[in-house]
C-alpha cells in the first residue's frame, strides 16, 4: 500500500477550513477501512490579503475613519452636526471635525477536529464521510483613535444637550448601541463550537501504470454547518453551503524515491437561500434589519491549480511539499426587490497562492514486516497563504491519524 | 528523523517567509490646531517725530443724544481699559454736562412722579384695608375698654388717702392696674399694643414730671413760688383752667404780689385786707378768727368803701375807723413784726393752695376709673377721627407728605427731578477747546434709544463718578422714575397708567406689568418707540402717539440700558443705589404716625430691581412673539422669524435683528445692529449673573405650576445665551464676507450685502467688539478669529497711511464717533493679538488716544 496515498485521501475533506494536506492519487485497497482523526489549528484569519494584494492586519482593514465626510455618509443627525458646526463661526470647522478611526481588533482562530471513515471500494475506489467539529474563539475589541472630538468638546460643550451627546460619542459604545438597534447581534468575544459542514468523497483511479496513476477525486459538501447569519457581523459564515469539487490528480516516480503530484480542480458551488441584508447603496455599511431578505446566493466557483512533491526518506518517513493557486468568481445575489444585491458580492472575487509542507509517519510497511503492531500513520502539516487577493490569510497546522483495518 | 524534522520545521518557516510583510494602514491624523485663515500686515506707519503734536479731534454736530452718551461711554471705556484716568474722567464729565445743560431734560416735582404715583397706588388698597379693619377695632374696643377699666376701681385700696404724694402713688398704682389688665381685655394685638403704649407714653413721663413738681412745691416758701410753680405745671401738663380757676389764680397772683411787696404796717394790712375780700364769710371765720378775733371783729364791720381805704395810705376814713387803725391796728401790726406777719401769710396762704391742690387731687384720685376711662375713651375717638382723614384722603396724604420730603430732600432744584432725556444735542468739541454742549430744546417727546442710552450712560455716572455730590441721590432718584414709568402702572384710582412700553403691532391693550403673565400673550409685543410723546417729563401721553418705527438699534439700546441699570439695582449685592436710597426709610416722609410698617425702605430694592428686570424681560420676551424683529437661519440655511421656531423641525444656527418700519420687517439687517443687538443681550447676561442669590419675593414665589419667575429668568439666561451665539454665528457666518470684512448691510432675500455700500470701518468696530463679547462668552476660538480677521483685513485694505488710520473703503474719512468706536475695538482686541502685532496696533493707537486726551 502506497501509504503517501492515504494521506491525502481526503486532503479537502474539511473544506475551506481545513489544512490543505498534499494532493495524492492513492485510494485504499478494496475492503480495508481506514478510521482517522484530524486535528488543525487555523491562525492568521485576523490577517488579510486586500483588494490590492497588499496583506493588512484584519484590525486595520476593517477600521472606519470617522471623518466628516464619512460621517455626513453615516447617517442625517451626524451630517446635521456637521452642518452645524460649519455655521458656528467662519471657519468650517464642521469639515474638520473627526470622532477618529474605530479600530475593530479581531484575533479569529478556528480549531477542528474531524472522525473520518474511509473505505476501499475496490482497489481503484475509495470513499469516505468526515465530520468536523469546529471550535471557534475570536476577541473582538472596539476602540476609538486618532480623534480630535477634545477640542470640539472644549469649544462646544454645554451649549446644547443634543450637542453635548453628539460631542461625548465613545464610537465603541456608539457601535455597539448601533448594532443593537439595528438588530446586529453584539460585538463581543466568541468561544463556541459546532458542527461543521459534512463532506462525502470519493476517489476513483482512472489510470495506473507504473507507478503512474490518474485519478478523479469528487467531494460533496453537505450543508450541515450553521446557516448564513445577517444579524451577526463576527459570524466566520462559511458553513451551510452545498458545493462539489471535482479534481484531477495524476502521480509519477521522478527519481528515486520523489515523486511528484501536479493536479486540478474546480469547485462548484450549488446556488441557495440565504436571508441578507441588502445594502441600499455602497455608504449602506450596516444595513437596517429592515433590508433582510431573502436571497438566492450563488457563491463563485473556484478553479484550482497545484503540484505537490514528496520525497520518501525511510520506510516510515516522509516529507512532502506542494503549491496552488486558486481563484475564486465573485459571488452573485439575487432577490425580488430589485435593490442593490450586488453590493452584497462586492470583493468577493479572491485569488489565493498558498504553500504547503508536511511530515509523515507510518508503521503500514513495518506492520507488514511484523515491526509494528498496527498500521497506522500520523502526519503533520502546515500550509500558508503567502499571497492573494481579498482573501484571509490562512496559517494551519494539522495533525492526522489514520488507522487501517 | 531529525533530519527530517529540521526539513518540516525549514519548510515551515520558508513558508511563513514567502508571506509578504504586514503593512499597517496609515490613517490620517484629524486637525487638531485651528486658527485665523490670515495674518496681520505690516503697515505703512510714518514714524512719528519726538514731541510732534497730537492729531486734532473735532466734533461739531447735531447728534442723537443716544450717538452722544455712547460716545461718552466710550470714553470711560476706554480709559478703564488703557487706564488713562483722564479719558474716563472726560467721559464721565460728558455725561455730566448733558445733565447740567439747560433743557437737556424737562423736571416735575417729586411729588407728581411716577414713583410718588406708584407707591401711592401700590399701598393704598393694603393702607385703606389695613385703616378699615383698625377702625371697626377700635369701634368694638371702645366698651370694653371702658368696662374693664371701671371694674378695676373695686380693686383699688378704700382707705381714703391724704397728702399729694400719697394721692400721686395711688394714681401710679391705677396705672399700672390699667396697664396689667390691658391683655385681658382680650383686643386684638394692633389695638392692645397701641393702647399699652399711649398709656405708657402718656403718663410714665407723666408721672415723673408730678412728682418733681411735688418736690418743689414742698419746697416753696412764698404763695409768688408756689403760684410759679403751679402756672409752669400747667403750661407744661397742658392743662386747662376753667374760669373759676382762672379768677383764683388771678386773685393769687395778686395776693402774692401783696405779700412780696409788704414793707410796712400799711402794706401788711392792705394784704389782710386782700385776703380778707379773698375768703367767704366762713374761710375768715376759720382763718382770720383764731388769730385775731379783734381784727376778724374790726374786719367784719367794714364795708368795700371802708375796706378800700383800710388798704390805702394815709386813707383814715371816719373817726372811729381812723382811730382804730392809726391807733390800734397799724401799731399792732408792727408791733407782731412785718417780717413774721409775712411769713406767716405766705405760710398761711401756701398752705391754702396746697390745701386746694390736694382737695382737686383727692376729688381726681376718687373719680379716677372714670376719668381714665374717659380720657382713654377720647384718645380712642381722636385716633379714630385721624385714621379716618387718612383712609379717606390716602392720596392727598401721601402727596403732601412727598411735597413736604421733596422740598427737604431736594432743595436745590426745589423738589423737582429730571425726567427723561431729549432727543438731539448739538455738541462742538475740539481738541483743546472748551467743551460746548446745547441740548435742542425738549420737547414732550422721547426717543426709545435715548432712553435705553440715557439709562445707560446715568448708570454710568452714578457707578464711576464720585464727584456727583447731591446729584447724586436726585439722579438716582431720577432713574427709579424712569423705571417706573418704562413699564407703566395703576395709580391711586387703579387706573393703567401707560408705559413707555408701547405697543408694537396690536392697538388697544397696554402693557400691564403688574399682570405680567398677561404680557406673556404672543400676540401682544411691547418696545418703546423710536419716537413718543409724553405728557409730562416721565408719562406718555395717554392717547399713545406714536409711529410704529421700532428701530433694531433702539431695541438694543433699551436692553443695554435697563440690564445696565440692573447693576445698580440688583438686590444682592451693594450698590450706589444702597447709599443713595438704601437709607430712606418711608417713616421719613412722616412724623404723624410711627408704626413699624414705615420702618421699611422707601425704595425697596428688592422690588425696584423685580421692576428693573420686568421692563427688560418685556423687551426679551417680545423675540419669541409675533412682532419679534429677530430672525433664525436654520441648519437649512432656511430664514424663520424667531416667534416660529417652536414650529419647525429645523435646528436654528443664526440670528440677526431687522428694524421695524410702520410696523414692518425691513428685508435687511446691518452690522451695526446685529452687533449691537449681541453686545445688549451679553450685558444683559452679565448684569443677571448671580441672580439666584436675589431675595426679591416677586421673583422666589412660585405659581400654580411650582414655578417661580426666577425659574424663568433661569431658564431664560441660557436661551439668551444661544441667541447670542447665534448672532455671533451670523456675523461671522454671513456677514463677514471673502475679504474677512463685515458688510455694512445684507439683504436678507439673497443673504448678499448690499455692494453699492462701502465697507465702513464703523461696522468692522462693532462686529469685532460683538464677536469678542461673544468669544468670552462661550470661549468658541472661532468668533476671536473672525475679530482678528477684520483687524488684519483692515490693515490690508483700509489702512491709510496719510491719514495714520483708517478710511472707509469709498475713501471716506472716519467721523469722530467713527474714529472713538474703533478705537474702543481696537483696544478690546489688543489684548487678543498676536504678541507681534501688539507693537504696531499701539503704535497705530498712541497719537489718537493721545488726541483724546486732549478733550475737554
Amino acid at each position: 500500500m502506497n501509504f503517501k496515498a492515504l494521506l491525502v485521501t481526503f486532503c479537502g475533506m474539511l473544506s475551506s477550513i481545513c489544512a490543505h494536506a498534499l494532493m495524492s492519487t492513492s485510494t485504499l485497497p478494496e475492503g480495508i477501512n481506514s478510521p482517522s482523526f484530524r486535528f488543525g489549528i487555523i491562525d492568521g484569519l485576523s490577517q488579510k490579503y486586500t483588494e490590492s494584494g497588499s496583506l493588512m492586519n484584519l484590525g486595520d482593514y476593517k477600521s472606519v475613519v470617522f471623518d466628516a465626510k464619512n460621517l455626513a455618509k453615516f447617517n442625517a443627525d451626524a451630517k446635521r452636526l456637521i452642518d452645524a458646526l460649519n455655521r458656528f463661526g467662519g471657519h468650517a470647522l464642521g469639515d474638520s471635525f473627526n470622532l477618529g478611526v474605530l479600530r475593530v481588533d479581531t484575533l479569529p482562530r478556528v480549531q477542528y477536529s474531524a472522525p473520518v471513515f474511509a473505505r476501499g471500494i475496490t482497489n481503484r475506489w475509495t470513499v469516505g464521510v468526515g465530520v468536523p467539529i469546529i471550535s471557534y474563539t475570536n476577541k473582538i475589541s472596539l476602540s476609538q483613535e486618532f480623534s480630535n472630538i477634545e477640542y470640539y468638546r472644549q469649544q462646544f460643550s454645554g451649549l446644547n444637550p443634543e450637542l453635548d451627546d453628539a460631542l461625548n460619542t465613545d464610537l465603541s459604545k456608539a457601535t455597539n448601541e448601533t448594532l443593537a438597534g439595528k438588530g446586529y447581534k453584539a460585538l463581543g468575544n466568541r468561544d463556541e463550537s459546532f458542527v461543521g459542514d459534512i463532506q462525502v468523497v470519493s476517489m476513483y483511479k482512472l489510470y495506473e501504470k507504473n507507478e503512474k496513476v490518474l485519478t478523479y477525486q469528487a467531494q460533496l459538501n453537505l450543508p450541515t454547518g450553521p446557516k448564513f447569519d445577517p444579524d451577526d457581523l463576527a459570524s466566520l459564515n462559511v458553513f451551510g453551503r452545498t458545493n462539489i469539487t471535482n479534481s484531477l490528480a495524476y502521480s509519477q516516480y521522478l527519481m528515486g524515491r520523489l515523486s511528484m503530484v501536479p493536479y486540478v480542480s474546480y469547485l462548484i458551488n450549488i446556488p441557495d437561500t440565504v436571508t441578507a441584508r441588502v445594502p441600499l447603496n455602497e455608504d449602506d455599511t450596516l444595513p437596517d434589519a429592515n433590508t433582510k431578505e431573502d436571497v438566492t446566493r450563488t457563491l463563485g466557483n473556484i478553479a484550482t491549480v497545484g503540484g505537490n512533491l514528496f520525497y520518501e526518506m525511510t520506510d516510515s518517513w516522509m516529507i512532502g511539499g506542494g503549491y496552488d493557486y486558486s481563484t475564486k468568481e465573485a459571488d452573485k445575489y439575487a432577490g425580488e426587490r430589485a435593490t442593490r444585491y450586488d453590493l452584497l458580492a462586492t470583493n468577493s472575487s479572491s485569488t489565493a497562492h498558498r504553500m504547503k509542507a508536511e511530515i509523515t509517519y507510518s508503521s503500514v510497511k513495518s506492520y507488514f514486516k511484523k515491526t509494528a503492531l498496527i498500521p497506522m500513520m500520523v502526519s503533520f502539516q502546515v500550509s500558508d497563504t503567502f499571497s492573494g487577493v481579498n482573501i484571509e490569510r490562512q496559517t494551519t497546522q494539522e495533525m492526522n491519524l489514520m488507522l487501517f483495518f | 528523523m531529525k533530519k527530517s524534522i529540521n526539513i518540516l520545521l525549514s519548510s515551515a518557516l520558508v513558508l511563513s517567509a514567502c508571506a509578504p510583510k504586514v503593512e499597517d494602514r496609515v490613517f490620517e491624523q484629524p486637525k487638531t490646531t485651528f486658527g485665523p485663515k490670515s495674518k496681520d500686515t505690516q503697515l505703512n506707519l510714518r514714524l512719528r517725530e519726538f514731541g510732534q503734536a497730537a492729531p486734532t479731534l473735532t466734533w461739531k454736530e447735531t447728534v442723537s443724544s443716544a450717538t452722544y452718551f455712547e460716545q461718552a461711554e466710550a470714553l470711560i471705556e476706554l480709559g478703564e481699559k488703557t487706564e488713562q484716568e483722564q479719558l474716563k474722567n472726560t467721559g464721565l464729565s460728558w455725561i455730566r454736562q448733558f445733565y447740567k445743560a439747560p433743557e437737556s431734560t424737562l423736571s416735575i416735582e417729586l411729588a407728581k412722579s411716577p414713583f410718588a404715583a406708584l407707591a401711592t397706588g401700590q399701598t393704598q388698597e393694603q393702607v385703606r384695608t389695613t385703616l378699615s379693619e383698625v377702625l371697626e377695632e377700635l369701634d368694638a374696643s371702645r366698651p370694653t375698654i371702658r368696662s374693664h377699666i371701671m371694674n378695676l376701681g373695686g380693686g383699688l385700696p378704700q382707705t381714703p388717702v391724704t397728702g399729694l404724694a400719697a394721692m400721686l402713688t395711688r394714681a401710679e398704682m391705677f396705672t399700672n392696674m390699667v396697664l396689667a389688665e390691658i391683655p385681658r381685655m382680650e383686643l386684638t394685638p394692633t389695638i392692645e399694643d397701641g393702647l399699652k403704649v399711649g398709656l405708657i407714653d402718656t403718663t410714665k413721663p407723666l408721672f415723673v414730671d408730678a412728682r418733681e413738681f411735688l418736690q418743689r412745691l414742698m419746697a416753696t416758701k412764698t404763695l409768688t413760688q408756689s403760684l410759679t410753680l403751679i402756672e409752669e405745671a400747667v403750661k407744661k401738663f397742658e392743662i386747662e383752667l376753667d374760669p373759676e380757676l382762672q379768677k383764683s389764680m388771678k386773685q393769687g397772683r395778686q395776693l402774692a404780689k401783696g405779700l412780696d411787696g409788704i414793707n410796712g404796717p400799711q402794706t401788711s394790712l392792705a394784704v389782710l385786707v386782700d385776703i380778707w375780700r379773698i375768703l367767704t364769710p366762713e374761710e375768715r371765720a376759720q382763718y382770720f378768727k383764731p388769730v385775731n378775733e379783734d381784727l376778724y371783729d374790726f374786719l367784719k364791720k367794714q364795708d368795700e368803701k371802708e375796706l378800700d381805704c383800710l388798704q390805702a395810705d394815709g386813707c383814715l376814713g371816719g373817726i372811729v375807723n381812723g382811730i382804730a387803725k392809726k391807733l390800734f391796728i397799724l401799731p399792732k401790726i408792727k408791733k407782731y413784726g412785718i417780717d413774721k406777719l409775712r411769713t406767716e401769710m405766705n405760710e398761711a396762704t401756701r398752705g391754702y393752695v396746697i390745701s386746694s391742690i390736694e382737695a382737686f387731687a383727692s376729688e381726681f384720685v376718687k373719680t379716677m376709673p372714670q376719668t381714665f376711662a374717659d380720657n382713654i375713651d377720647t384718645a380712642i375717638v381722636d385716633k379714630a377721627a385721624a385714621i379716618t382723614r387718612v383712609r379717606d384722603g390716602y392720596g392727598n396724604y401721601v402727596s403732601n407728605l412727598f411735597n413736604v420730603w421733596q422740598k427737604k430732600v431736594l432743595p436745590e432744584s426745589e423738589g423737582r427731578l429730571s425726567g427723561f432725556e431729549t432727543s438731539r444735542v448739538a455738541v462742538n468739541i475740539a481738541s483743546g477747546k472748551r467743551f460746548e454742549l446745547k441740548a435742542l430744546p425738549a420737547s414732550l417727546n422721547v426717543a426709545g434709544e435715548a432712553v435705553g442710552a440715557g439709562l445707560s450712560a446715568s448708570a454710568e455716572l452714578l457707578m464711576k463718578d464720585s464727584s456727583l455730590g447731591s446729584m447724586a441721590f436726585s439722579h438716582m432718584l431720577a432713574q427709579v422714575n424712569k423705571l417706573v414709568a418704562v413699564g407703566g402702572y395703576r395709580d391711586i384710582d387703579n387706573n393703567l397708567i401707560p408705559p413707555l412700553l408701547a405697543p408694537v403691532n396690536h392697538r388697544g391693550k397696554l402693557l400691564d406689568i403688574m399682570n405680567f403673565d398677561e404680557s406673556k400673550d404672543l400676540d401682544l409685543s411691547f418696545r418703546i418707540p423710536d419716537s413718543l410723546a409724553l405728557q409730562d417729563p416721565y408719562h406718555a401721553d395717554p392717547a399713545m402717539i406714536y409711529e410704529r418705527d421700532f428701530s433694531a438699534s433702539a431695541f438694543a439700546a433699551q436692553v443695554r440700558g435697563l440690564s445696565r441699570m440692573m447693576r445698580l439695582t440688583r438686590d444682592w449685592e451693594k450698590t450706589v443705589m444702597d447709599q443713595q436710597l438704601g437709607h430712606i426709610m418711608a417713616q421719613d416722609l412722616t412724623t404723624d404716625a410711627e408704626h413699624d410698617d414705615l420702618k421699611q425702605p422707601l425704595f425697596p430694592k428688592d422690588m425696584l430691581f423685580a421692576l428693573n428686570l420686568g421692563n427688560a424681560a418685556v423687551l426679551l420676551q417680545d423675540i419669541t412673539k409675533k412682532a419679534t424683529p429677530v430672525f433664525l437661519l436654520t441648519t437649512e440655511n432656511n430664514l424663520i422669524w424667531a416667534d416660529s421656531y417652536g414650529n419647525t423641525p429645523e435646528t436654528a444656527i443664526m440670528a440677526g435683528i431687522v428694524d421695524i418700519k410702520k410696523g414692518e420687517r425691513l428685508n435687511f439687517v446691518t452690522t451695526k445692529d446685529t452687533a449691537q443687538f449681541l453686545l445688549a443681550m451679553t450685558e444683559f447676561l452679565e448684569s443677571t449673573e448671580g441672580v439666584e442669590k436675589t431675595k426679591s419675593s416677586i421673583l422666589l414665589t412660585k405659581d400654580a405650576n411650582n414655578e417661580a419667575p426666577l425659574d424663568v429668568l433661569q431658564a431664560g439666561r441660557k436661551d439668551m445665551k444661544l441667541l447670542a451665539l447665534a448672532v455671533a454665528n451670523f456675523i461671522s457666518n454671513q456677514l463677514i464676507q471673502d475679504n474677512k470684512l463685515a458688510v455694512t448691510q445684507m439683504s436678507l432675500s439673497d443673504r448678499k450685502g448690499v455692494t453699492k455700500k462701502p465697507f465702513m470701518v464703523v461696522q468692522q468696530a462693532y462686529a469685532m467688539r460683538a464677536l469678542l463679547k461673544a468669544y468670552q462668552l462661550t470661549n468658541i476660538d472661532s468668533y476671536l478669529w473672525s475679530a482678528q480677521e477684520i483687524y488684519y483685513a483692515m490693515n490690508r485694505t483700509l489702512f491709510n497711511p496719510k491719514e495714520e488710520f483708517y478710511t472707509n473703503s469709498d475713501g471716506t474719512k472716519l467721523s469722530f464717533p467713527e474714529r472713538l468706536q474703533m478705537l474702543l475695538a481696537l483696544q478690546d482686541l489688543k489684548a487678543h493679538l498676536p504678541t507681534e502685532s501688539r507693537p504696531q496696533l499701539d503704535r497705530l493707537m498712541a497719537p489718537w488716544l493721545e488726541a483724546l486726551k486732549n478733550l475737554k
